[in-house]
């Protein structure tokens, strides 16, 4: 295998209306440590966001241990090795717990390592069980921090790091601790591409990425502190499943906002039609008892805007291990709306028609969904106003309603 | 120069949907009463259909604008994208008030809910809508750009669909009027003034654009001196 | 009749006030345009960067 694990070729992004990076070549191989130190607004952060694919690039292409990442035709691959990944804006939902976080970013890289230890290291131990929004912005950093380095513990086998400021905010303690943490990582055979204007960080770097060049670092101190060995034990799989399970339940997002829509369309709905008017005809029928779960699916997929804090979908997104949802979620109260409604209007439950609910509100939650990554890359997503799109659901519900009715479901 | 032109096709293409309005409110014949609920109210399809075939060339601009964008980056096309979606969007919205006039008159009801062109057709209306209000809601730039070309591009897919579905799913709504067969046919007089209107909604919708296109070049170059100042 | 009277009305006043939103929305623009190019390029007027994407963005 060759030794070069993270190659972007011929790179140009651009951002706004302006080429950011043009024509940009970097290697980093086994055992480098890379460091980007040059003064902002030079598009530091811009090649860490596309060396783990987060960015449309227009030439070139993007390799990770020498198979394609991503290249300027769109073509994108989930890489074999997952890499760690410290975005500049943390990439953590605020409704989850510190710990939560760090075993994500421990599990999509396949395998786990106590975190006691670290959370103790970097005087987050106390903090462990806390939700991430409890915290002060610099212990949110060291959160992400962790999340982008502790992957490099995970396994024998070393990964790429992809570090964007991970010492901003950082108190001096915790900045020196990093920067020995950055040479035992090194020493593993990581390959890191470190984001930094911190001059501390020259002394962990073994070459520096400047004006196109990768230069060696010639004021290299080697400072690393003997570690205790890191047991390493199997990473649990569903890191999506489960996160998304975790927070609607903590948050009860999904029931709050689909569940409370389905309920007040079901109120509406029985408020107003007479029920001995709906048994004798059919296709109206299952319309109304359908329309509750129809309504709380088109409120859409409550989870986007908890992602959209701090950027956690770019985290999410870059891992390409999918991005947590709650279609589980609107599946149960689509069921649940569909059979209240039925049971309000004192006709006979029929589970098919039950289950057609939740599939509905599942699907319906699932293209709003879609709609709104589509609209993920804008400068203001939440400005964008996809719902006025929705109406192109009705027809579906429509057809939903006949095949029903003609099917003889009910 | 350019601009007097776009302004001069704008007017005159105003000018004939006025003449148009006028020719059919008071100069067209009277329709056989048997034939329609509402007769008077038939006389709204020499507004609807010119504004139907000028939103549909709107609507081509933006599809033709999105792809030139998406697939090679032109500025022109993401100004035709712009210039269309806002053409879009007026046709689309003149083309469902009278719709929505001549049905209340001629069903009873404003809108069908069955009916798939109408729905279609409302659905473009909408993604106008949302084309233009979504990108004056952001900064100009690549994503912004690709954004929105991408749900044009996906957009147009409805327009064939909107056509053949009148064909295979017609309930209520009459079928096409041009080249759709035997019960679309038209006396001559009606032909004309529905002529004028088609050839005045052009007019009107090419003055549209160019216009559009010129405010969206015009926006840019004062983003592009603001930009430069900001630099000073 | 009177209905329909009203309608037609209706959409000539609407599309009226369209168009002439789009005249006013040129006109405004090039008012900003030229004060801007007062307020900053008195010494060197047409001297205008484009910042645009594309290369065949300026005209």
């Amino acid at each position: 295998m060759s030794d070069v694990f993270l190659s972007l070729k011929d790179v140009s992004v651009r951002r706004g209306s302006s080429l950011v990076l043009k024509n940009l070549n970097l290697q980093v191989e086994t055992g480098q440590v890379v460091l980007l130190n040059e003064k902002n607004g030079s598009g530091k952060s811009t090649i860490i966001e596309a060396a783990a694919g987060l960015l449309p690039i227009e030439t070139g292409e993007i390799l990770h241990h020498g198979d394609l990442l991503l290249d300027h035709n769109g073509r994108s691959r989930r890489p074999q090795t997952a890499f760690g990944l410290t975005l500049q804006s943390d990439g953590c939902i605020g409704s989850l717990r510190v710990e939560e976080h760090i075993y994500n970013a421990l599990d999509l890289s396949g395998g786990r390592i106590e975190i006691d230890s670290w959370l103790r290291r970097y005087n987050l131990a106390h903090r462990r069980h806390d939700l991430i929004a409890h915290l002060s912005g610099g212990q949110r950093r060291k959160v992400a921090m962790l999340a982008g380095i502790l992957p490099g513990f995970v396994g024998s086998k070393p990964r790429i790091l992809l570090l964007d400021e991970p010492a901003a905010g950082l108190d001096e303690v915790s900045r020196r601790n990093l920067i020995e943490d950055l040479s035992t990582l090194q020493e593993r055979g990581n390959a890191i591409l470190l984001a930094s204007h911190h001059a501390d960080f020259i002394a962990s770097a073994t070459h520096i990425f400047e004006e196109n060049e990768l230069i060696v670092n010639e004021l290299r101190t080697q400072t690393t502190t003997k570690q205790d060995e890191i047991k390493n034990e199997d990473g649990r799989g569903n890191v999506v499943l489960r996160t998304s399970i975790a927070l609607n339940q903590r948050t009860l997002s999904t029931l709050a906002n689909n569940g409370i829509a389905g309920l007040l369309t079901l109120g509406i709905v029985l408020a107003l039609v007479d029920a001995s008017a709906v048994e004798s005809n059919l296709i109206q029928a299952s319309g109304l008892y359908l329309s509750a779960a129809f309504a709380a699916g088109l409120v859409g997929d409550t989870m986007i805007s908890m992602l959209h804090e701090h950027r956690a979908l770019d985290w999410w997104k870059a891992h390409r291990q999918g991005i947590p949802h709650s279609y589980l979620h609107a599946f149960v109260i689509g069921m649940g709306v569909t059979a209240l409604t039925q049971l309000g209007f004192d006709s006979e439950l029929s589970w098919v028609l039950t289950l057609i609910g939740g599939l509905l509100t599942a699907a319906t939650m699932a293209i709003l969904r879609t709609m709104e990554l589509a609209t993920s890359r804008l400068a203001r997503p939440r400005a964008a106003f996809v719902r006025i799109l929705t109406p192109v659901l009705i027809l579906p519900f429509a057809l939903l309603v006949q095949w029903i009715t003609d099917s003889n479901l009910l | 120069m350019g601009n007097r032109l776009a302004e001069s096709i704008l007017l005159l293409g105003f000018v004939g949907i006025g003449a148009t309005l006028y020719l059919a409110f008071l100069k067209a014949p009277s329709v056989s009463i048997n034939a329609f609920e509402s007769p008077d109210a038939q006389r709204i399809f020499y507004w609807h259909v010119p504004a139907a075939w000028a939103a549909f060339i709107a609507f081509g601009i933006l599809f033709v604008g999105s792809g030139l964008w998406f697939f090679n980056r032109s500025a022109l096309g993401w100004r035709m994208h712009v210039a269309g979606a806002e053409a879009g969007l007026a046709t689309g919205l003149m083309t469902i008030w009278s719709g929505m006039v001549w049905g209340s008159a001629e069903w009873g009801v404003p809108w069908d809910w069955t009916d798939v062109r109408l729905n279609t057709f409302g659905l473009l209306t909408f993604l106008a809508l949302f084309l233009v209000l979504g990108r004056q809601a952001q900064p100009d730039g690549v994503e912004t750009r690709d954004t929105f070309s991408t749900f044009g591009l996906f957009g147009f897919v409805l327009v064939p669909v909107t056509y053949v579905a009148t064909r295979l799913w017609q309930i209520r709504h009459p079928g096409p009027v041009v080249g759709g067969g035997e019960s679309g046919s038209l006396n001559g007089e009606m032909a004309v003034i529905l002529f004028i209107g088609a050839i005045s909604f052009t007019i009107f919708i090419i003055g549209h654009v160019l216009m559009s296109m010129r405010i969206t070049s015009l926006e840019q170059r004062l983003e592009s001196l603001q930009e430069a100042m900001d630099k000073v | 009749m009177t209905y329909l009277a009203v309608a037609y009305l209706g959409m000539l006043i609407s599309i009226g006030i369209w168009t002439w939103t789009v005249f006013s929305r040129s006109n405004d623009l090039e008012q900003r345009i030229t004060a801007v190019e007062r307020h900053s390029y008195k010494s060197e007027p047409g001297s205008v960067v484009f910042l645009n994407p594309s290369s065949d963005e300026q005209e």
